[in-house]
């Protein structure tokens, strides 16, 4: 009930009415996982530098149908996060304008729940933008992997600490590293860690 | 786009490779990773799909009416013949989860069409499958026994006398020819007399023994040519209910076939080489039975019987040409003051299609090596007339460095396990692996114990004999891609070889052949059952492979090497290669740790 009054007070302050899309009933069967590299942790600071999301149907992750853009941006890049992502200052000349590429990131997701790791922080990042460009925060529902993860995880006794890092949990699931970081490799990671915890039951011990 | 780390992927698996960058564009372009939990099934009759799968993590059985055929894992693709042909007999099932790529059949079939090296490889693999399938349906067994002829049998000498022989003269010359079958050749007719009819005319109708042969001799004999197929002899031989058929060349008699050979063939080719060696009464025929001996592996080899059990057989026989020879070469009186040796892949069994030759005489200490020096050289001699090749190394009884006295022997072993250099590594090395085949065994022994003695205790020694384990990479990359050209001996079998032997050396085992050796190891814990099962897999994969490889370049008449072409194997040739090699780095990393390799310069 609260779900639909916020979607309806969002709905309510979209400015453009060609967005109304995101709006729609929800997809039942497709799914968007979607990664954002970034110049820090502050949504209010920090900058996007790239997005990379790829579309889930049916069990499986279509590669054909996936999206990355890099962003220009205003700020220097920091070198701590150059090492990260592996984007340099060199690898933003093709890059788009900041307003159309969250537009067509708008229109890659449409309706789609989202999905991805620490998700609300991406969902933040995009939200900082979209409001400027909209009038609105978008209503995706999303889905976060790290609890996903945390509810099939067998706890020993109720105080043992579940190690959430990426990689642990890739490695837990036994799933395949496709090399490195960049926006797209991390959302298809994600996706395929969906898909496995999906077909995986949730664990229903003392300590769950 | 920034897929580089899938277009990475997909270029390792083959044919993928073989693409173009704008046909891997497509690829690309047209994929979707999957995931199915464990017990999907991916095909069936029922359902043909409309993909074409590569494994990116996880393992897929294919079942053929519920027997299992093929087991797909990581970089292993499947299934062009369902897509090809819009139907299968194949169920294709998830056994651990699965995460793939799959790839739209039309793409697919577009690359099919337009890139050759691509289809060729989906093609070949389907013909290979259909002539595994045939051969199931047909049975090699029997077609080998449909084209095999008189001639590849063992033809036994003729006993052949004159109408006018007496039958007490005809009897004792059929004695002494060792046959109970005695041929009357009467003009250009030939007649038989066999124990049945002996027994009848003799001692029942009471005929005399000064009577000539023709007056009990049955005409005709039957007879077959030298070239007819066996399975028509075996019909002559029903049809007229007899035992034993001539056989002729020319329109004379050269010899005579018995039923029992003709039942027995199949049981056992290697009789037929054992029977000629063991009936060999001078070196020559010693000889075309020993040179009979790579037509027999290959049968062996053709009939799909296991490579441990063809290298025991091939041993047996090579042993037994060895005992024979000896007792040819040597006179009497010494033959029992002296032991002869085989060392070396023949003393471990593991010699198929001969590659070399490492042999050695310990003679007691009461005579003068000189007086077996002649006759060394003359056996050396023979058995390279035998096609033993002579070894490189000149480890051969004619070399007086391994044709001395049992004192002599034991100092040696002292000089070797003191030694420094990989020439006395390997010497010890070759002499561990010895076996006794003719002579006083007893010789031996007590050097064999002298050199359990004095090299167990020493860790130092031991630890530089084993780094020769490590002596050759293994060919395997890090995404266990492997190299196009492969030597299977230093890649592989060297290494469990030397690993092995090391580890019996330290622990005093007796046995000799490297599948015994890990056996005993893995009754004393010293390797784990795993491994220990994992290594008895992988020799036997690698030694099919080598004999393989040796076989095909026998029939190319090339010299014999060890080097594998990898783009001519199967892709489950391909497959237990691979796995192979990571189970040789698993034992050469085993055997690093347990002689503290890493510490050694």
């Amino acid at each position: 009930m609260l779900e639909k009054l916020k979607k309806n007070y969002k709905k309510s302050q979209l400015k453009r009415d060609e967005f109304s899309f995101l709006f729609d009933e929800d997809q039942e069967e497709e799914f968007v996982s979607f990664d954002c590299e970034t110049t820090g942790l502050n949504p209010k600071k920090d900058e996007i530098l790239s997005i990379g999301a790829v579309k889930i149907k049916d069990n499986k992750i279509e590669l054909n149908n996936s999206f990355e853009r890099f962003l220009k941006s205003i700020q220097e890049i920091p070198e701590e996060t150059i090492k990260i992502h592996y984007i340099r200052p060199c690898d933003l000349e093709n890059t788009v304008e900041t307003k159309i590429a969250i537009e067509e990131f708008l229109h890659f997701i449409g309706n789609r729940t989202l999905i991805g790791y620490y998700i609300k922080f991406d969902i933040a990042m995009i939200n900082k933008y979209a409001k400027a460009l909209i009038g609105t925060t978008i209503p995706n529902k999303s889905i976060e992997l790290s609890s996903m993860y945390y509810k099939r995880h067998h706890k020993k006794s109720s105080h043992e600490f579940v190690d959430l890092k990426f990689n642990t949990i890739m490695e837990k699931l036994d799933l395949p590293q496709l090399g490195q970081h960049d926006a797209v490799n991390d959302a298809v990671m994600s996706a395929m860690m969906y898909l496995k915890l999906k077909n995986m039951p949730e664990y229903k011990g003392a300590y769950s | 786009m920034s897929l580089h780390s899938q277009e990475a992927f997909i270029k390792e698996i083959h044919p993928f490779d073989k693409l173009t960058k704008n046909e891997l564009n497509s690829v690309i372009k047209n994929i979707a990773i999957a995931y199915y939990p464990k017990e999907s099934i991916l095909i069936s009759e029922t359902k043909i799909s409309d993909s074409f799968f590569m494994i990116i993590k996880g393992e897929v059985n294919e079942y053929n009416n519920d027997e299992l055929t093929f087991t797909y894992h990581k970089q292993d693709t499947f299934d062009a013949d369902s897509l090809i042909y819009h139907k299968t007999k194949s169920r294709f099932e998830v056994t651990e989860d699965l995460i793939c790529y799959e790839l739209k059949k039309e793409i697919f079939l577009q690359l099919m069409k337009e890139n050759k090296a691509f289809g060729k490889f989906f093609l070949k693999t389907l013909s290979e499958r259909l002539q595994t399938l045939k051969n199931k349906e047909y049975g090699s067994d029997i077609s080998s026994f449909m084209f095999a002829k008189v001639s590849d049998l063992y033809i036994h000498k003729p006993c052949i006398v004159e109408p006018t022989t007496s039958i007490e003269d005809a009897v004792r010359k059929s004695m002494e020819d060792t046959t109970s079958t005695i041929i009357v050749k009467n003009g250009d007719e030939y007649g038989v007399v066999t124990d049945t009819i002996l027994k009848k005319e003799l001692l029942l109708s009471k005929k005399r023994l000064d009577l000539p042969i023709l007056e009990i001799a049955k005409f005709p004999f039957i007879s077959v040519k030298k070239d007819d197929f066996l399975f028509s002899v075996l019909l002559t031989i029903v049809k007229h209910n007899i035992k034993r058929v001539g056989v002729m060349e020319n329109g004379e008699i050269i010899g005579l076939l018995k039923q029992a050979d003709i039942l027995s063939y199949f049981s056992n080719h290697s009789h037929i080489v054992a029977m000629k060696i063991a009936r060999a009464t001078t070196i020559e025929e010693l000889m075309h039975a020993s040179k009979d001996m790579n037509k027999t592996i290959k049968l062996l080899y053709s009939k799909s019987l296991k490579t441990e059990y063809i290298a025991q057989m091939v041993a047996e026989l090579n042993s037994k040409i060895y005992t024979k020879l000896f007792d040819f070469v040597f006179p009497k009186e010494l033959q029992d003051k002296c032991a002869l040796l085989v060392m070396g892949s023949e003393g471990r069994d593991e010699q198929i299609i001969k590659t070399d030759q490492d042999n050695a005489l310990i003679i007691s200490n009461t005579e003068d090596p000189a007086t077996f020096y002649p006759y060394a050289e003359i056996f050396t001699e023979k058995l390279i007339s035998f096609g033993f090749p002579r070894c490189e190394g000149n480890i051969m009884v004619s070399n007086p460095y391994w044709c001395k006295t049992e004192k002599e022997f034991e100092q040696q072993v002292e000089k070797w396990s003191a030694g420094s250099n990989m020439e006395d590594y390997m010497n010890l090395a070759i002499f561990f692996d010895a076996k006794c085949v003719a002579g006083d065994c007893s010789l031996f022994t007590k050097v064999e114990n002298k050199l359990f003695e004095t090299v167990g205790q020493r860790d130092v020694f031991l630890a530089f004999f084993a780094k020769a384990t490590l002596a050759f990479k293994t060919p395997i990359g890090i995404f266990s891609s492997l190299e196009d050209i492969i030597d299977i001996k230093k890649g592989g079998i060297f290494a469990i070889v030397q690993g092995v032997r090391s580890l019996a050396l330290e622990n005093n085992i007796q046995e000799n052949r490297t599948m015994d050796r890990i056996k005993a190891l893995k009754k004393l814990n010293v390797i784990e059952e795993e491994l220990a099962c994992e290594l008895v897999e992988v020799c036997g994969v690698l030694s099919r492979l080598r004999l393989q490889t040796h076989i095909n370049r026998l029939k190319e008449d090339k010299p014999i090497d060890n080097l594998v072409d990898v783009s001519s194997l199967s892709k489950i040739e391909r497959d237990m290669l691979k796995d192979s090699f990571i189970i040789v780095n698993k034992f050469k990393k085993f055997i690093s740790h347990h002689f503290h390799l890493d510490g050694l310069n």
